[in-house]
């Protein structure tokens, strides 16, 4: 789930080289931060929807430990098919651990699953946020000595 | 194809044998010689000398079929540059998936050694959950992770061979640009 970027090439740009660059490197230099911004905020979102969907499956665990044992439910069988039964064993779950494995494990067991994977998840956002700043500050910076270089070449305009 | 003083032009021998009275052809030897092209010789041999073709016109016809060549070759070269960029691009795309799917491996692997002997692990095969023994689904997870592994350095080896690849393909095609460049300069002055 972390996306690692550092298998690429990690250049650390100063503002000193910034001016020192022709208009075309800096271009060039505003355009690729750009697209890592983008794509950063794109990891970004999709870590907030899986842990929107860890959260409601924690509050859906949660739900379920509340009910007795026998209770009348709806089961889905299909998106529009939903079949009468019973609540059988509410203390056992089955969770999808990836790469289609399932594991039996007690609510308690499962709960904390989903604390646990919840808690990785933030990590990761907390990491990457931090990294995305520092790209979209780069960038931003590109853009404003773009700018002024700009202005310098054409003074009349 | 013409003969000169009863001996049939060579490619060494052309511009020594007996072409004495044909000045054009001692200075458009210079034109051959600077830029090596063997072709040229047949070029003007075969066509004889008309004493109408100015030894300029000559020259003038033998830089552009030179120049041709040269476009060509470069057109062949960008050609299999672009190829090459599209290898890399597509060797990327595969490097990240596998990526993906080694970091999803190492999850399930963790998972698993956190459970129980006794705990009940299933695999979905298709639409069908099967009961799978925890070691052996422990053993099917570790060799996935070693096979992705291996993929993934297979997979640097020939981005790095690529890379390589396409350096030296850059700089080829920027000497046959300066080849055409001092070969127009040429033509220009002429």
């Amino acid at each position: 789930m972390a996306s690692s970027r550092g298998a690429g090439s990690q250049q650390v740009i100063r503002t000193a080289d910034l001016d020192k660059m022709s208009l075309d490197q800096l271009k060039a230099v505003k355009e690729q931060a750009d697209i890592e911004v983008n794509l950063l905020q794109d990891s970004l979102n999709n870590i907030r929807t899986a842990t929107g969907r860890l959260e409601n499956a924690s509050a859906a665990l949660h739900d379920l430990s509340l009910r007795p044992q026998g209770k009348k439910m709806l089961v889905p069988l299909t998106a529009s098919l939903y079949v009468p039964g019973t609540l059988d064993d509410a203390d056992k779950v089955l969770v999808d651990i990836g790469t289609g494995y399932f594991v039996e494990k007690t609510m308690a067991e499962g709960k904390d699953y989903c604390e646990r994977k919840i808690n990785l998840l933030k990590s990761n956002f907390d990491q990457l946020i931090e990294v995305a700043s520092k790209k979209k500050t780069l960038a931003d910076e590109a853009g404003v000595v773009l700018q002024a270089k700009i202005k310098q070449l054409s003074p009349s305009s | 194809m013409t003969t000169y003083n009863g001996q049939r032009p060579t490619v060494e021998g052309g511009c020594q044998s007996g072409l004495r009275r044909d000045a054009p052809f001692e200075s458009v030897k210079g034109a051959f010689e600077s830029v090596g092209f063997q072709l040229g010789w047949t070029a003007v041999t075969t066509t004889g000398f008309d004493p109408g073709i100015t030894k300029q016109q000559k020259k003038n016809e033998f830089l552009s079929t030179a120049l041709r060549e040269l476009q060509r070759d470069l057109e062949n070269k960008a050609n299999d540059l672009s190829k090459l960029q599209k290898d890399i691009a597509k060797n990327h795309q595969v490097r990240k998936k596998y990526t993906i799917q080694l970091g999803e491996n190492e999850l399930v692997l963790k998972e698993l050694d956190l459970l129980n002997e006794d705990a009940n692990v299933y695999k979905l095969i298709g639409p069908v959950l099967v009961k799978q023994d925890l070691a052996e689904a422990n053993a099917n997870v570790r060799k996935r992770i070693e096979y992705i592994s291996a993929e993934l350095k297979r997979l640097d080896g020939s981005l790095q061979d690529l890379e390589e690849k396409q350096h030296s393909k850059r700089e080829a095609i920027l000497k046959v640009q300066q080849r055409i460049q001092s070969h127009q300069a040429g033509k220009a002055k002429a």
